[in-house]
């Protein structure tokens, strides 16, 4: 098969597809990943070929428009606090309006769709799968007729505040009916000559296919056709430092904050070194990943914390009896292949949600933002430390990612699925059905 | 919002590489031809036909893409995501509490409790995030209508909010001195209004809206087939449209509706664009037909009347219903109209006065300016909250009734909208005596300026009960 991978121009959203393109070439597939030229080195240092697709302009002006802080417009969002709870037409509506105008619909610029419609007609792949952002790549399979898949990288929320959304809205009045979604997909459509009705909008959102590496603890209720995938971790390029070949002497615990720390941590006024010093009496070694900017002093940290730049989760996360992190994609899959209970300082996107999600199946602590100061933190990382319960949902949630299905595996069933597959060219406009 | 966060993944390798985030976006180079890293794979893949690629030297990095195909809409495209993004950004000043934001919103709350909140706050409050001051304050809306410093326009001569409206109304774009050039076309016994005084357009509406009425079944919706197909034939018969032309801009007047809405809430994409063909129909038809009729002032009439059809319309449609929505809500205030159908005119001014159809009004800053003692730079963005300054508690002993602004489009067409309104009533209290609500009305949505009624379902007698 010839394969298209899409995905936007950022390298944690990339990294979770690199695992199956791997797979894929193994198999003797052809690959090549399209996103905006500024992902080329990062797509050639995964070792796969890129395919330079529009820009970056109109993620660039949405930057601009918001100064550069995406953190307050998550507020509204909210999948974790009304995943049970009664769901609003009007926070429904709110959810697609802001997750069109704000991420999905700048995330894929026009040039950047364009250009993907004309990859996808001039080299005629046989599959397109896209990161669950990337309707760009949904867009150019749904234009060009070709089969596509998705591949999460967290709960699907979107997928699941969409069928909230739709069956709210079957409940509206005519009159009070809008889809920002089907609205921006059927303005793009037609600009491709492609006839925009809700039929294909669903099509397009809701892919042929899903691959969820969740594991069956953490899914959602799945939309769709779901095919779950094992979590490979790819964590870019990396480097084993020597220290981690000697096993700790005593429970280590990684305290991870990401490129969002300002967000979550430093918002609140707690100075990341109280929180560090508050760790000094925890019979713990602390593995923080930080850079200079994080911290002023290094030398000043009590003994048991190993500050360090880099290191590639996959390699120390074995070696730890708990994490906290922000609940990143990547950290957090890495994380639960590893079976290591999580404290996770939620606030972005799905973050909260995965918090919950965790402490729901007793494998981690849902630690909020605003409850973050040095007493919870440390009476969090001691419970993770100590709690066996913990340990063992850790371990049920890793046994659970093993028992799916490698991406090998996932490769050999999209051969078959996208065989099977024959589907008809979109209607253009001006046809008749 | 960028996506670094959405997802959020923290891997520690991002400190320590470049980092491709599009909040820093790296310079875009297209890379030709670099290295291969790996022989292509020497086994066929499964079900697939013979590679068509160069399999010794594959590049790593392909070709760009083909981009000789122009590029179809891409200014159109870039107007309707400007379209969604401030609706994004005023949903958001809601989700933030920001009682502007929410009244912008226009969901299903009362809009009355976040102009009170406005009006609590003080004289004038500033939506920080939609960087507007507003007043629910009735001498600081005064101020606002009638100050020279301010107007429809700004310092540029750009509409307000133009840059985040893209798809507002042209024709009710104009700025005061504007308005005032084209009022004296419009008034009653002018040129464009062939009707000598106000009784007498009052009466050429009272006979199209007894047309209307006979026309309607038992059931019918009082705002889609009555209200809003009123304006339309009244308007074409003073303009001395010809029969064609008539029919033409009675049919597409009242897809001019959103028109005001407009203003400051974008409307979905395909209502924007389909409000747009209207208000192009009506201001070419228009330009055809009454270009000759003004003399050297051609243009101007064809304009004035086209600015004063589109103002007029829709308001007096939402006048109608909201007059009769509010005397059916009052007991026996019906009754006491279709007894004296007389008390018609009446009614509506009440209406205008308690409940005016346009509730929102926002004017730019010509200049520096003093406002309820705020300093504003020439360009500041004020609404003006109509409805809560014309029930303000504080406004001055026997001031004078709010209404509809003094200025801009309502300068044309103020008089026309009462007149039309009130004759409609007066027409439905005499023809239709027993009229009641028969299903629930709806209120169209991104309706912040008007609250319009997008039904409201009506019956023209009385239920009777069943035989049995």
């Amino acid at each position: 098969m010839r394969v298209l991978i899409t995905c936007f121009a950022h390298n944690t959203h990339y990294h979770p597809l690199v695992p199956l393109a791997w797979a894929l070439r193994a198999a003797g597939h052809e690959v090549r990943v399209a996103s905006q030229p500024a992902l080329t080195e990062v797509v050639n240092g995964s070792g796969l070929t890129a395919q330079p697709v529009g820009d970056l302009d109109s993620i660039t002006e949405l930057m601009t428009q918001i100064a550069g802080d995406p953190t307050p417009y998550q507020r509204g969002l909210d999948f974790a606090e009304t995943r049970h709870l009664p769901f609003g037409w009007e926070h429904a509506l709110g959810q697609q309006t802001m997750m069109t105008a704000m991420s999905f619909a700048p995330l894929n610029g026009d040039t950047t769709i364009d250009d993907l419609v004309d990859v996808a007609r001039s080299w005629r792949p046989d599959l397109i799968v896209w990161e669950p952002f990337t309707y760009a790549g949904a867009i150019a399979a749904h234009v060009t007729g070709t089969p596509h898949a998705r591949v999460l990288w967290g709960p699907d929320v979107v997928l699941n505040a969409r069928a909230q959304f739709l069956d709210l809205l079957s409940r509206q009045p005519a009159e009070r009916r809008e889809d920002p979604m089907a609205e921006w997909l059927t303005w793009t459509l037609e600009r491709h000559g492609v006839t925009a009705d809700a039929e294909a909008v669903e099509r397009i959102v809701t892919a042929d296919w899903t691959i969820d590496p969740a594991p069956a603890s953490l899914r959602l209720p799945a939309v769709g056709d779901v095919l779950p995938m094992r979590y490979v971790p790819y964590n870019g390029p990396s480097v084993v430092p020597d220290w981690l070949l000697t096993p700790p002497s005593r429970p280590r615990v990684c305290l991870t904050l990401g490129v969002s720390a300002r967000e979550t941590f430093g918002r609140d006024a707690v100075p990341f070194e109280d929180l560090l010093h508050a760790l000094g009496d925890v019979d713990a070694e602390i593995v923080a990943t930080l850079d200079a900017a994080q911290l002023a002093d290094r030398d000043a940290l009590p003994e048991n914390i190993r500050v360090v730049d880099f290191v590639p989760l996959d390699a120390l996360l074995p070696t730890c009896s708990a994490i906290v992190h922000h609940g990143g994609a990547g950290t957090h899959s890495t994380a639960t292949l590893h079976g290591v209970p999580q404290i996770i300082v939620g606030a972005l996107w799905d973050a909260p949600l995965k918090a919950l999600l965790h402490a729901e199946a007793g494998a981690g602590i849902d630690l909020p933002p605003d409850k973050l100061d040095t007493g919870t933190l440390r009476a969090a990382i001691v419970r993770a430390v100590e709690d066996p319960a913990l340990a063992a949902g850790a371990k049920r949630l890793r046994a659970q990612v093993l028992a799916d299905p490698t991406p090998a595996a996932v490769v050999t069933r999209l051969e078959q699925l996208t065989a099977a597959r024959s589907r008809p060219t979109p209607r253009r406009r001006g046809e008749s059905q | 919002m960028t996506a670094e966060p959405l997802s959020a993944e923290p891997l520690p390798a991002d400190r320590t590489r470049t980092d491709p985030s599009p909040a820093g976006p790296a310079p875009a180079k297209r890379l030709t031809a670099v290295p291969p890293v790996e022989p292509a794979s020497p086994g066929s893949p499964p079900s697939e036909p013979p590679a068509t690629e160069p399999t010794a030297a594959e590049p790593v990095v392909t070709e760009p893409a083909p981009a000789a195909r122009p590029r179809a809409g891409l200014a159109e495209a870039l107007v309707a995501r400007r379209n969604q993004l401030t609706r994004a950004a005023q949903w958001f000043a809601g989700t933030e509490g920001d009682p502007y934001g929410l009244l912008l919103r226009a969901g299903a709350d009362d809009p009355a409790r976040h102009e009170e909140r406005v009006r609590e706050w003080g004289p004038l409050y500033r939506s920080a995030p939609l960087d507007t001051w507003v007043t629910a304050h009735r001498v600081v809306a005064e101020q606002v209508l009638t100050d020279p410093a301010f107007d429809g326009t700004g310092p540029d001569g750009t509409p307000v909010g133009l840059d985040g409206l893209p798809l507002r109304s042209e024709l009710l774009s104009l700025d005061r001195a504007t308005a005032a050039r084209l009022a004296p076309l419009t008034a009653f016994g002018g040129p464009l209004l062939w009707a000598r005084e106000e009784n007498c357009v009052a009466q050429r509406a009272a006979t199209y809206a007894r047309r209307l009425l006979e026309g309607c079944g038992e059931h019918f919706d009082l705002a889609e087939d009555f209200a809003r197909r009123l304006p339309g034939p009244v308007l074409a018969e003073q303009f001395s449209l010809p029969d064609a032309a008539h029919e033409e801009f009675a049919r597409v007047l009242p897809d001019c509706r959103h028109a005001l809405d407009g203003l400051v809430c974008p409307q979905p994409y395909a209502t924007a664009r389909a409000t747009r063909t209207a208000e192009a129909t009506v201001a070419a038809l228009l330009a055809r037909h009454l270009s000759e009729a003004g003399g050297g002032a051609g243009a101007d009439t064809a304009r004035a009347a086209a600015v004063l059809a589109v103002s007029a319309a829709e308001t007096t449609a939402v006048l109608i219903v909201d007059t009769v929505r509010r005397l059916r809500a009052r007991t026996g205030a019906w009754e006491r109209l279709t007894a004296d159908p007389a008390l018609a005119a009446e009614a509506v001014r009440e209406t205008l006065r308690t409940a005016p159809p346009v509730r929102l009004e926002t004017r730019t800053t010509r200049t520096e300016t003093t406002l309820a003692g705020t300093e504003l730079p020439a360009g500041a963005r004020v609404a003006v909250l109509m409805a809560a300054a014309g029930r303000d508690p504080g406004a001055p002993a026997g001031a004078a009734p709010l209404g509809l602004a003094p200025d801009l489009h309502f300068a044309l067409s103020a008089p026309l909208i009462t007149s039309i309104a009130g004759a409609a009533l007066r027409t439905l209290a005499e023809t239709l005596p027993h009229l009641r609500e028969a299903g629930e009305p709806v209120i169209r949505p991104r309706s912040p300026v008007l609250l319009a009624p997008a039904r409201f379902p009506v019956a023209k007698r009385e239920s009777t009960p069943c035989a049995s």
